[in-house]
């Protein structure tokens, strides 16, 4: 470039600036070196206030174009200034000319004598828009930030607590989460200055904040220019807020079809009141804020109506009763399903002396169809647990009750009917096209116990056989489910776990607590799977406490140890 | 918090004392040695920390030495387990939450439930509001305890090595609902190393610097959206980590079938033997699996000299475990990272060999490598 | 260096006179055992209907309980109208299971280790794969 120009230059030497750079579009100042304006187009001369050639550069333009001279020339010195061929492209300087900003690019003037030709482009409007550009990145940079924020969590206090914290980090001094009151008390979440936010519940009347309800209520925003920081009640004010609110502006949390909540955003008086743009970009934050909170509040009612539903179908906690130890653990085939088709119960005698039932079964198939059937089959044996004393008695009733001409889902299940006995107890049990139970002796021996029978809910007629048996202090009734002599794994990865594996593994619990033998063959089992798919998995262990109890167990720490 | 109120001796002699009810399985003598002790004043968290802590550790040690059997291992442990349930009914015990809510939980698979629970009752008593979640907790179930129930951070335990990966993934998830987790257990290294690399927000090695690393407060982590655990671990794109676990199977059969041939006492081996040979193999693949997955020789070497102690505690050479390292040298000989930890834990047990002198001959009537169950 | 893949569950059908063989592989469970009695059912909805229902056995690596309860809905469907409801070449769990659901007398039991004794707690079945 730089040959070229001064081939120009020096062709039109004679000419003034105004012949040569008059239709230039943009205004051209030529200035020696000492800093005095040699020549100006009428572009220039209007820009700079009808400087005229002959004045200091210093009074007829701003002072950083001076400098920039004063730069350029003195650069321009140097022995390298010599070779402006390889010279690199000179400096691009930016500065303001009354309202608008320019970029004053400096070229060689044609003296050859040190003097600089500049050009000065009218960059405002681009400034403008990379500006604008700038801040639009930097707000789509906070709204994915934002996003990614705000969907990382499913819990609504969370979700509260971010949304304030990154409003009033980006968006304002101080904000307020405040969310649909339950009765008059609001529940809200503030936080100042990106700080960590606080929850809190006020009793106020939200008419008092203009706006405030009417956001609550799904209306359209108020312009934050309608609202009168200084009506502004204290409750709004978080602590740790210093200074005086200079605006605020209240932005619904827009949910599923009702608000969220609301976002409340305070600014103090040193800061720029909220513009049109910076509310619209505020809303946009709260759509986002809002869409989060919803999923969030959706996700704990649907888990509060699973949680109760849920209740009743989990297996319940077993403990020592009428002075026999129960243990149960289950295990639910994915670890995303909490309920399946196994099940136990024990439902205690009345009195010490009278058995106790404990149930342990397993219903086909899987899913809320399995659940369905688990539940009403629970609840069919609690309220036959009157006639427990006739075990098939009661299986044929059960297995009426389940009898349905359009499916063959059928459960199996034992009855153990439980009663302590001086220091034994004594056990009848009755199998229902489920596994035999297993008993651990003292000695290490396990003993499948001969009970055999029809599973119920299938066919018409059924049949069962009852066994009784006996356990000494210390020995363990194991009822278990398919799920655990099923598993599919091992070393070699495809082998069953199997009953001969299970008996080996108990012969090893000899003497052990029941819960010691429950988690013992549940780990095994798992170790089994390593990993791989399983079904359900229940156990049940009855045991009767070894001798060394019976003296404490009438003793005076009974109560507060086996409570 | 106990340093003022029983003196050394004191809490040795009650040691002594749960020691003989555990292992005695007299579960109510186990209750009654630490009543009396709290009814005459010790503070709970010193019968936590300084009496029943202290005989569980002492269970795990006398089992490795084979001087406790499995069944009497499991029955102390469960004896613990309901005393310090029933310990939470004593009147001093009795707290009321003050400062935030911590979840404790133990890593799936993970069923070495004790330390868990002895830091969640600290963590009462100390005054946080606690949900312990017990052992073998789904990450699943975990991140659902998290949405539910929100939690200002994630105690996760972990004892076990292998469960490292599972612990990665929990680790990763609890982050991205935006809940930091201290990681702690012996699973994550004597120094905590694991922890760090697993992106953990920080680690403690016992329960009293777990309680105080909390009340100094852990920073909130930003959910990384899309962090995944290659970028923690970049070398596991290399794939031998994905290779060697999904071929365990089939590395436990070739090494079984070649082993009658480089070992000749195990043709003779018994189904039940065989098995438990099988499982041994099967241990071994899966800490290889996992020293792969961290890029640590250590873990591997670590697992192996262990192992090589409980060997020779029950009379069996160390050097029974080189033809395994030898079949999967072979056979696994493509694998760069493999390789190098095979031939660092064959040098591991060289040394020890030569350390013990060679005891060629003396077998347990079981196996070459007897069970070594991994909850145990 | 190959993942051990489940073999598919496979059902074929070879109608004779008189009676219909349904050859029975892999896994009957939650997944596949509609599928079964599908099958079982339109055979038995055919006319002339056969007088013999045979499901063989022989491939069959696995039955869960629905496996279980769908023997039992074909059983429903074969004893109103007196089919006979074969089980050829029950392998050993399926007696076992059987045996301990207490439903083996519902089937004609037919094969070599359907010789009427007991099925014992033996070594878990291991598939020849």
């Amino acid at each position: 470039m730089a040959p070229l120009k001064e081939h120009i230059a020096t062709k039109t030497q004679q000419r003034s600036a105004s012949d040569l750079w008059g239709p230039a579009p943009y205004a051209v100042i030529v200035v020696d070196r000492t800093g005095t304006v040699r020549d100006l187009n009428p572009a220039a001369t209007s820009l700079l206030g009808g400087a005229a050639p002959g004045a200091a550069l210093s009074d007829a333009a701003p002072s950083w174009l001076a400098r920039a001279h004063e730069e350029t020339t003195n650069s321009a010195d140097r022995p390298a200034g010599d070779t402006p061929v390889t010279a690199p492209s000179p400096p691009v300087f930016r500065g303001r000319i009354g309202a608008r900003s320019f970029e004053a690019h400096p070229a060689p003037a044609p003296d050859g004598d040190g003097g600089v030709v500049w050009w000065l482009v009218d960059d405002t409007d681009r400034r403008l828009v990379e500006e604008e550009l700038a801040t639009e990145r930097e707000r789509t940079a906070f709204l994915a930030e934002a996003s990614n924020v705000l969907l990382a969590s499913l819990n609504t206090d969370r979700c509260m607590h971010v949304t304030a914290q990154l409003a009033s980090q980006y968006l304002a001094e101080a904000a307020l989460v405040i969310v649909p009151a339950a009765g008059r008390k609001l529940p809200m979440t503030y936080a100042v200055e990106g700080g960590a936010a606080v929850r809190r519940t006020v009793t106020a009347d939200t008419a008092l904040v203009p706006g405030l309800s009417e956001a609550l209520q799904g209306f359209p925003p108020v312009p934050s220019r309608w609202i009168d920081p200084a009506s502004l009640p204290d409750w709004l004010i978080p602590e740790g807020f210093t200074g005086t609110v200079g605006s605020a502006s209240v932005t619904p949390l827009p949910g599923h079809g009702v608000p969220a909540g609301v976002l409340v955003l305070l600014r103090g008086t040193a800061s720029t009141e909220f513009s049109e743009n910076e509310e619209v970009f505020a809303r946009l934050f709260a759509a986002r804020a809002g869409a989060a909170l919803s999923a969030a509040r959706l996700y704990a009612e649907q888990s509060d109506i699973t949680r109760t539903l849920m209740r009743d179908l989990l297996p319940p906690r077993l403990d020592r009763v009428n002075g026999v130890e129960f243990a149960g653990g289950y295990q639910p085939a994915a670890a995303r399903d909490r309920v399946g088709g196994d099940f136990y119960d024990v439902h205690p005698g009345s009195t010490p002396d009278e058995a106790s039932l404990a149930v342990l079964g397993d219903v086909c198939g899987k899913g809320l169809d399995a659940a369905v059937l688990t539940g009403k089959i629970r609840n069919t044996l609690q309220a036959l647990t009157p006639m427990a004393g006739d075990h098939e008695g009661m299986l044929r009733l059960l297995n009426g009750a389940l009898l349905n001409s359009h499916h063959t889902r059928f459960a199996t299940l034992v009855l153990a009917s439980v009663r302590r006995e001086e220091n034994r107890v004594r056990l009848r049990l009755t199998s229902a096209g489920h596994p035999a139970p297993l008993v651990i002796r003292n000695d290490g021996r396990v003993e499948e116990i001969d009970t055999r029978g029809t599973l119920v809910g299938a066919l018409p007629h059924i049949e069962a056989r009852t066994v009784e048996t006996e356990l000494l202090p210390g020995e363990t009734c194991l009822l278990y489910t398919d799920g655990v002599t099923e598993a599919r794994g091992g070393p070699l990865g495809d082998e069953l776990f199997g009953e001969e594996r299970l008996m080996r593994a108990m012969a090893e619990c000899a003497g052990m607590p029941g819960a010691a033998v429950v988690e013992r063959v549940q780990m095994l089992a798992s170790q089994w799977l390593h990993d791989g798919r399983h079904d359900d998995m229940a156990l049940v262990a009855i045991t009767a406490p070894p001798t060394t109890h019976l003296s404490a167990v009438n003793g005076h720490t009974r109560g507060r140890y086996t409570q | 918090m106990s340093t003022d109120t029983l003196a050394a001796p004191d809490v040795r002699g009650l040691q002594d004392q749960l020691w003989t009810a555990v292992t005695s399985r007299d579960e109510h003598a186990a209750a009654a040695v630490l009543f009396t002790a709290l009814d005459a004043g010790i503070d709970p968290e010193t019968a936590l920390l300084d009496v029943i802590a202290p005989v569980q550790a002492r269970v795990g040690t006398e089992w490795a030495a084979n001087r406790l059997s499995v069944a009497q291992e499991h029955a102390a442990s469960a004896i613990a387990e309901r005393v310090i349930a029933a310990l939470a009914h004593h009147p001093a015990v009795r707290t009321t939450p003050r400062l935030g809510r911590v979840t404790v939980a133990c890593v799936d698979q993970e069923w070495h439930v004790l330390p868990a629970r002895l830091l969640a009752e600290v963590l009462t008593l100390r005054g946080w509001q606690v949900d312990f979640l017990g052992a073998q907790v789904p990450t699943p179930h975990l991140i659902g305890h998290l949405h539910n129930n929100g939690a200002d951070v994630v105690a996760l335990s972990s004892s076990i090595p292998t469960r490292l990966p599972t612990a990665h993934a929990a680790v990763t998830a609890c982050q991205a609902v935006g809940v930091p987790v201290l990681a702690g257990g012996a699973a994550f290294g004597p120094d905590g190393r694991y922890a760090l690399r697993l992106g953990a927000d920080a680690w403690a090695p016992d329960a009293r610097s777990a309680a105080r690393r909390l009340a100094d407060g852990i920073p909130v982590p930003v959910p990384a959206v899309g962090r995944q655990q290659i970028d923690d671990l970049p070398h596991l794109s290399d794939q031998e980590y994905t290779l060697v676990v999904r071929s365990r199977p089939q590395l436990v059969r070739e090494v079984m079938a070649q082993m009658e041939t480089r070992f000749p006492p195990a043709a003779a081996y018994t189904e039940q033997q065989r098995e438990h040979t099988a499982q041994d193999i099967a241990h071994i693949v899966e800490y290889l699996g996992v020293a792969l997955y961290m890029d640590d020789d250590e873990l591997f070497t670590g697992f192996l000299t262990w192992t090589a102690g409980i060997l020779e505690a029950r009379r069996v050479p160390a050097a029974s475990l080189l033809p395994v390292l030898d079949v999967l040298g072979t056979e696994l000989k493509d694998f760069p990272r493999t390789t190098r930890l095979l031939g660092e834990a064959r040098s591991a047990l060289d040394l020890l060999a030569a350390a013990v002198g060679n005891n060629p001959g003396a077998s347990d009537d079981r196996s070459a490598l007897p069970a070594l169950h991994p909850g145990s | 260096m190959t993942d051990q893949h489940c073999p598919p569950f496979t059902l074929e059908v070879e109608a004779g006179p008189g009676a219909v063989r349904l050859r029975l592989g892999g896994d009957l469970d939650y997944d596949t055992s509609e599928q079964l009695v599908e099958r079982a059912q339109a055979c038995l909805a055919a006319d002339p209907a056969p007088q013999t229902l045979v499901l063989d056995c022989s491939g069959l690596r696995m039955c869960d309980s629905s496996g279980v309860s769908a023997l039992l809905l074909i059983h429903r469907g074969t004893s109103p109208g007196g089919v006979v409801l074969q089980l050829l070449n029950a392998p050993r769990f399926l007696l076992r299971t059987l045996e301990v659901t207490g439903i083996r007398h519902l089937f004609v039991l037919d094969g070599a280790d359907a010789q009427g004794e007991r099925a014992q707690d033996g070594p878990p079945p291991v598939p020849s794969g």
